[in-house]
């Protein structure tokens, strides 16, 4: 009973939360607590999520409002509709860059955040499954953004909510990303839950799919166990390579990785270990 | 009241079929009299004696068929008990599932589920037939005399449900794709070495740790941890990894989505391809062995299910693709270009008018005077629809043809493709299969072939349950509410 009191308490403190931030805009930046969410989401499970039928159809213009195309939404002539109406279907506008770069899994969005200046010149998108986690990236951006006005810091980063597990190419055309981040993902202990991890052998096809040649992916772990995993299906995948240690630790992005994602801060905190691989996507084999 | 016909194949070029009722193949002729050649029951719905030949080979391969069934024979019964003995070791597969879901030790039978024949497909000559039963999960390989005479060359138990299968060009690799959205390359003989490790089975982990006192980060939780120790010694034994089948199997590709259909084709060069639609409105075309984990594009357009694939084999470059949308859809597929679509659910309401959605269950293409036409049918309607794929790649409705009954599954017969094959659901018939004749470029109903009702072999089911086997398309459809437990606004657990 008293739990139940508790929860709801909390759920009207949340609601108030929320009521108090609309009325007064998004110039603060939103507090973690309210947005908390249960950490592990069914990959399995149809959710009510919200995604493009193809990577032509997103519309990323209310993601990324600073590189909107100047041009008037583009009217293509859909396939003709045989035996139906000539209905046109309208695409929805075009940015002056795309997505390049993607935090799989981005949690609270401290990966993006840092990545923002690093990479100033780069569209980057975070995807996280737990509905208000995501809210709360968004918020937090948007206070970023409200925070620093008159410079372009912050535009060029943005998160939606999605199952990249299933639908990674729904978002993105072959070839389109350079950069994938997979930090701290959920290591699903049990045996019988590993069809549910974020790397497989078969997904990451997937993964090979969305980047381009000389693509990297990046992952980190805390959890040794999963790390190996992770080492072992991404080795074997005759797309990937591992990169060198030297080059590895040369790369600028994974110091940002190993010290400004929420939950390496938190490992580091508890001294922590942390497992860092990086892979490089290599070109498709003769055909 | 007897069961229909569910699934078709032809049987080689001639005018041999044969066709899944129940838990039976039955395999037929034509234009012989009487048409009727021959009957394969699954082996759980026989009064299994020991000397029953393909009993006692499959029990020598090691894999029986898991024992949920309903007639069991004092080899099962022994089986159960060994199961109930030992608290689920991971080569028992029976009831498996049910236990680990509800953590239980203690076996409960699950409700009794026939081997339903699911799928039904054989080699371009005729010469194997290749069957699944749903329940088991068994892949069956027999052997055709090319007089009808079945004989069983192999059984094996996939490790998930299969939903679709296909052959490789050179008919010699079976893909299998199944419910757990896995693609896997089986040889169609398998090779007499039975300890066979499988080439490319999913890497094996070293042995679990889990969390340690580095990777919890708070008090609460360390105490947790401390008992989490404890549970684990306790799980250790039960969270084993399953071991995978004993025969020669490889994992080609994967959806993280239910897999609904597989086939395969090649491109103008003659490079093979395979391509795979799942329960997420995804089509994926894959490089062919042994390139398949290359995804070459995605067909990407349907707001529903995908259910049914065709690839007319006059006009290789064309995919024609149906599920739970109003529409088909045509695509080139290589390229991964929507070519057109063509509106389905107005045809099928001038059968029935108050339909809403429709799901379709089969695509064939055929050939007629140089014309490429595509038959369609969908769940829980009693008509075929035709449509013609012109040159330019428009598709446009011909005819609907109206049957007596729910089409079950459809395929053409002959080299000519001049005889169209329909399993139609008729209440209270013992199983019908419908051929359509052409003439010229209609089709005129010809004849009915009916099944051989064996009433001992043949399992007694309530329309209802019977319902439930052979109508499942619509049940891949997406629901409003699903949102389950998932989003319940509980506070994270700060262990990861």
């Amino acid at each position: 009973m008293r739990r139940m009191a508790e929860q709801l308490n909390k759920k009207q403190k949340r609601a108030h939360y929320r009521q108090a931030q609309k009325e007064n805009g998004i110039s603060a930046l939103p507090r973690k607590k309210f947005y908390r969410q249960r950490a592990h989401a069914n990959v399995f499970s149809d959710h009510q999520l919200v995604y493009p039928k193809s990577p032509a159809h997103m519309d990323w213009t209310t993601y990324f409002p600073a590189f909107v195309a100047d041009t008037d939404p583009i009217t293509t002539a859909q396939p003709a509709e045989t035996s139906l109406s000539n209905a046109t279907n309208l695409y929805p506008r075009k940015l002056t860059k795309e997505v390049e770069v993607v935090d799989i899994g981005c949690g609270f969005g401290g990966l993006l955040v840092a990545l923002a200046p690093a990479l100033p010149d780069t569209l980057i998108l975070g995807m996280e499954i737990r509905t208000s986690v995501a809210e709360y990236v968004q918020h937090r951006i948007a206070a970023l953004r409200t925070q620093n006005p008159g410079t372009d810091l912050y535009q060029n980063i943005s998160c939606l909510r999605a199952n990249t597990m299933k639908f990674l190419p729904n978002f993105f055309r072959k070839g389109q990303l350079t950069k994938a981040f997979i930090c701290f993902p959920d290591p699903h202990f049990k045996h019988r839950k590993h069809k549910a991890r974020i790397v497989s052998t078969t997904l990451n096809s997937e993964y090979a799919y969305a980047l381009r040649p000389g693509g990297i992916v990046y992952t980190i772990t805390d959890v040794e166990d999963l790390h190996n995993w992770m080492v072992q299906h991404l080795e074997t995948h005759p797309i990937f390579e591992r990169i060198s240690e030297e080059e590895q630790e040369a790369d600028p992005c994974v110091e940002i990785m190993k010290t400004e994602t929420e939950e390496s801060k938190k490992v580091g905190r508890n001294k922590g270990q942390k497992f860092v691989a990086l892979f490089r996507r290599l070109e498709d084999p003769p055909w | 009241m007897g069961l229909p016909f569910q699934y078709l194949s032809r049987l080689g070029r001639g005018t041999l079929f044969c066709a899944a009722k129940g838990c039976s193949i039955q395999t037929f002729d034509l234009t012989a009299s009487p048409q009727f050649l021959f009957s394969w029951t699954h082996p759980s719905l026989k009064q299994a004696e020991e000397t029953h030949e393909g009993l006692v080979e499959g029990e020598q391969r090691g894999q029986p068929p898991p024992s949920k069934r309903r007639k069991l024979s004092s080899n099962d019964i022994d089986s159960i008990v060994g199961i109930d003995d030992k608290q689920k070791t991971p080569d028992t597969p029976a009831g498996e599932k049910k236990s680990q879901k509800k953590g239980k030790t203690k076996w409960t039978p699950p409700k009794p589920e026939l081997p339903f024949v699911v799928l039904l497909t054989a080699t371009k000559d005729g010469s194997h037939v290749i069957a699944i039963t749903g329940q088991d999960k068994i892949l069956w390989v027999f052997e055709h005399d090319g007089k009808g005479l079945l004989k069983e060359v192999s059984r094996r138990a996939m490790p998930k449900r299969p939903c679709s299968l296909a052959l490789a060009a050179d008919e010699q690799t079976i893909f299998s794709a199944d419910k757990f959205g896995d693609v896997y390359g089986l040889p169609l003989i398998p090779q007499p070495e039975a300890s066979l490790v499988s080439t490319s089975a999913p890497v094996v982990s070293r042995p679990l740790r889990g969390a340690n006192v580095f990777t919890v980060h708070s008090q609460r939780n360390r105490r947790a941890l401390e008992d989490q120790q404890r549970q684990r010694e306790a799980n250790a034994k039960r969270d084993v990894p399953k071991e995978g089948p004993k025969f020669a199997h490889e994992v080609l590709l994967g959806h993280v989505s239910m897999l609904t259909c597989v086939l395969t084709t090649h491109d103008a060069q003659n490079r093979p391809y395979i391509v795979t639609a799942d329960r997420d409105e995804h089509i994926r075309v894959s490089r062919g062995m042994p390139q398949s984990h290359i995804i070459e594009v995605y067909c990407l357009g349907h707001t529903s299910f995908v259910n049914a694939l065709c690839n007319p084999r006059y006009r290789s470059d064309i995919l024609i693709s149906g599920g739970g949308d109003n529409k088909l859809f045509v695509w080139d597929w290589l390229a991964g270009k929507l070519l057109g679509t063509v509106d389905l659910l107005s045809h099928v309401r001038k059968i029935l008018p108050d339909t809403t959605k429709i799901a379709v269950i089969k695509l064939i293409a055929y050939e007629a005077e140089n014309e490429c036409f595509v038959v369609v049918i969908c769940e829980r309607v009693p008509a075929l629809f035709i449509f013609q794929l012109q040159t330019d790649n428009a598709i446009l409705h011909k005819e609907t043809l109206k049957l007596r009954g729910s089409a079950l599954d459809i395929t053409s017969l002959c080299a000519a493709e001049r005889t169209l094959l329909v399993a139609v659901d008729v209440a209270g018939s013992d199983g019908e299969v419908l051929a359509f004749e052409r003439d010229g470029q209609n089709w005129v109903s010809r004849q009915h072939i009916q099944g051989n009702a064996n009433a001992d072999e043949e399992p007694v089911l309530s329309r209802e349950d019977l319902d439930k086997v052979l109508y499942t398309a619509e049940n891949l459809r997406k629901t409003e509410h699903d949102e389950g437990g998932d989003e319940a606004l509980v506070e994270t657990p700060e262990q990861s």
